[in-house]
């Protein structure tokens, strides 16, 4: 139950981004998942094969990873003008290449981060590794800034304008390519972090990219696309979800589990909980 | 231009005759699925929405037919058409609520739609097989035309389905029920404005499509013989795309010439293994951005003299 509260936190803080760059401009980014991958990868590479300190790798994966996201906005997305159904192909055939290129990297062996802080601690008769806990508090207060940066800073706030009415932002003064960059870096970000708690937890290797995909296009789907409140909601409730049917019924039936709930959120609801129509 | 069809389908049909090569027939056979697969996805496509749970439909009429030949010894030629019924019978229901959302949410319903059936097919090892899938489904009757050792009576097999499955297709597009198709593709709500049941026209195209990638894994389980949840995958629904894609969208002439081309292009040079992803999506990903009409669009940009387009 705890432990499922802390994945669906990871999985709310991977999929917050891919939240942020579908409000913003309509993107549903795919390679979303291939940075967490690589920014575990980059993590593992720093912290473990050069043995460098943890707390150096984390920096140089979120560069790593919003560098990368970067690149992929300029040469992938901007020539294809944001279009929603080509963004999404061209995002699957970037995310295929990366994925089979890190295999051909990496190998199929999966690697270990070890975790910033060892030992368990006693919950309430639970005991619970430091490391999950960690993760948790990370994934707590990165939501929390996200929502205040967007809501009290001078780019957060025209990011939200942008997200409202890009002509009229534009007509403020807002340079929308700026911000777009901006929210590509912010969302690379958030997935570089993800993948260095998912990796932590879970070990690294280079498929873990595709499940927290798939979740968090389930978790923001339920949650509605582009809304943070809705994301971080149905991100808790599907992690309790998932290990509640994991203790009751097995792990590989959470999927199945997830599914029914989403189709259920689209009969009753179809924009998903907190979300706009397209 | 006329005689064109009639001469290549000649040609297909003499293909066994002077081709004594075995592996060539493989590859045909091997084409004729990915082909009907292409067609397909490309119904729906039409209408600018895209299945990607296509390969889960495809493993349910493979499954139907695996278990309808191999537990229950019925013939390969009831359990054809039955599988293709079974994947269009599935498709109602989730086509009915999935369509309920447009766009992107489409794709991603369908893409989570396709997972669940491999995770279904995976989680229950009675009757599915489980991880393993299920091996040594027989070919079809009577054995002696399509054993293993001749492809010939196969590849006829696998080429007739192409044809009428192109035929039923090419004849829905250009029926008034494909302009009505089409007219979607320019906006759901000028279509219903003038009077187009955009749902209920939406969901026959979804189950239509579904049904004849049932066909297509009702092919693929009799010729292979084995069957597993890692054969239709998430990715095998992106390869059909990508034959779409790659050979354009504005006709049927499209997904055929891509999955021709992207089946035999990686079996010329043996591109195998890891690297067949790869290739596979910086494919998708350069002729996404430089050939966004597809092969279809650039040769006839090529053949049509400037300034008449």
């Amino acid at each position: 139950m705890l432990s499922g509260l802390v994945t669906g936190l990871i999985y709310m803080l991977i999929a917050l981004g891919v939240t942020l760059l579908f409000g913003i401009m309509r993107v549903v980014n795919f390679i979303h998942g291939e940075l967490v991958m690589l920014s575990a990868f980059t993590i593992w590479y720093v912290g473990v094969n050069e043995g460098f300190s943890m707390w150096l790798a984390i920096p140089v994966a979120v560069v790593v990873a919003g560098g990368l996201s970067v690149l992929c906005q300029k040469f992938l997305f901007k020539p294809l003008q944001y279009d929603i159904l080509n963004c999404f192909i061209v995002g699957i055939g970037a995310s295929f290449a990366i994925r089979s290129a890190s295999w051909a990297i990496f190998g199929p062996e999966p690697q270990a981060i070890p975790a910033m802080l060892p030992g368990v601690v006693k919950l309430g008769g639970v005991f619970m590794a430091k490391q999950r806990l960690l993760a948790a508090g990370v994934c707590i207060v990165l939501a929390i800034a996200l929502y205040l940066f967007l809501h009290f800073t001078k780019p957060g706030k025209a990011m939200r304008a942008v997200e409202q009415d890009r002509e009229a932002a534009l007509l403020m003064g807002i340079n929308p390519e700026s911000v777009y960059v901006t929210a590509f870096i912010i969302s690379a970000a958030l997935a570089a972090v993800g993948g260095a708690m998912l990796g932590s937890v879970f070990g690294v290797d280079p498929e873990m990219g595709s499940e927290p995909l798939l979740k968090s296009f389930i978790i923001v789907q339920i949650g509605g696309m582009g809304s943070i409140a809705g994301t971080v909601l149905a991100g808790l409730f599907i992690g309790v979800a998932d290990s509640v049917t994991g203790t009751l019924l097995g792990g590989e039936l959470a999927f199945i589990i997830d599914f029914a709930i989403l189709m259920l959120i689209l009969i009753v609801r179809p924009r998903g909980l907190f979300g706009y129509d397209v | 231009m006329k005689l064109a069809l009639p001469v290549m389908i000649a040609l297909l049909l003499a293909l066994p005759l002077v081709m004594h090569n075995q592996y060539f027939l493989h590859v045909g056979i091997v084409i004729a699925i990915n082909v009907i697969m292409a067609v397909s996805m490309w119904l729906l496509g039409i209408t600018g929405l895209i299945s990607f749970g296509q390969a889960g439909f495809m493993f349910i009429g493979a499954m139907t037919t695996a278990l309808l030949t191999k537990d229950l010894g019925w013939s390969f030629w009831v359990a054809l058409p039955l599988s293709a019924i079974m994947a269009g019978l599935v498709s109602a229901p989730v086509g009915r609520l999935s369509l309920r959302v447009k766009g992107v949410y489409f794709f991603l319903v369908t893409l989570a739609f396709g997972q669940v059936v491999a995770g279904v097919f995976a989680y229950f090892e009675k009757p599915f097989g489980g991880w393993y899938g299920i091996r040594d489904i027989p070919p079809p009757q009577p054995a002696a035309f399509f054993g293993v050792l001749d492809k010939a009576a196969f590849y006829y097999l696998a080429l007739g389905l192409v044809l009428v499955t192109c035929w039923i297709i090419h004849r829905i597009s250009r029926s008034w029920f494909g302009m009505v198709l089409w007219s979607i593709r320019e906006g759901d709500l000028l279509a219903s404005s003038i009077g187009i049941d955009v749902p209920g026209t939406k969901l026959i195209a979804f189950i239509v499509s579904a049904f004849f990638a049932g066909a297509a894994g009702s092919l693929y389980a009799s010729y292979f013989g084995y069957i597993s949840p890692l054969v239709f995958t998430f990715e095998y629904s992106v390869n059909v795309l990508v034959y779409i894609v790659v050979g354009g969208f504005a006709s049927m002439a499209g997904p055929i010439v891509g999955a021709v081309a992207l089946t035999l292009v990686p079996e010329l040079f043996r591109v195998t293994g890891k690297y067949q992803m790869m290739a596979f999506g910086l494919i998708l990903v350069g002729s996404m951005l430089l050939m966004p009409q597809g092969i279809i669009g650039a040769w006839q940009k090529l053949v049509t003299p400037r300034g008449r387009a």
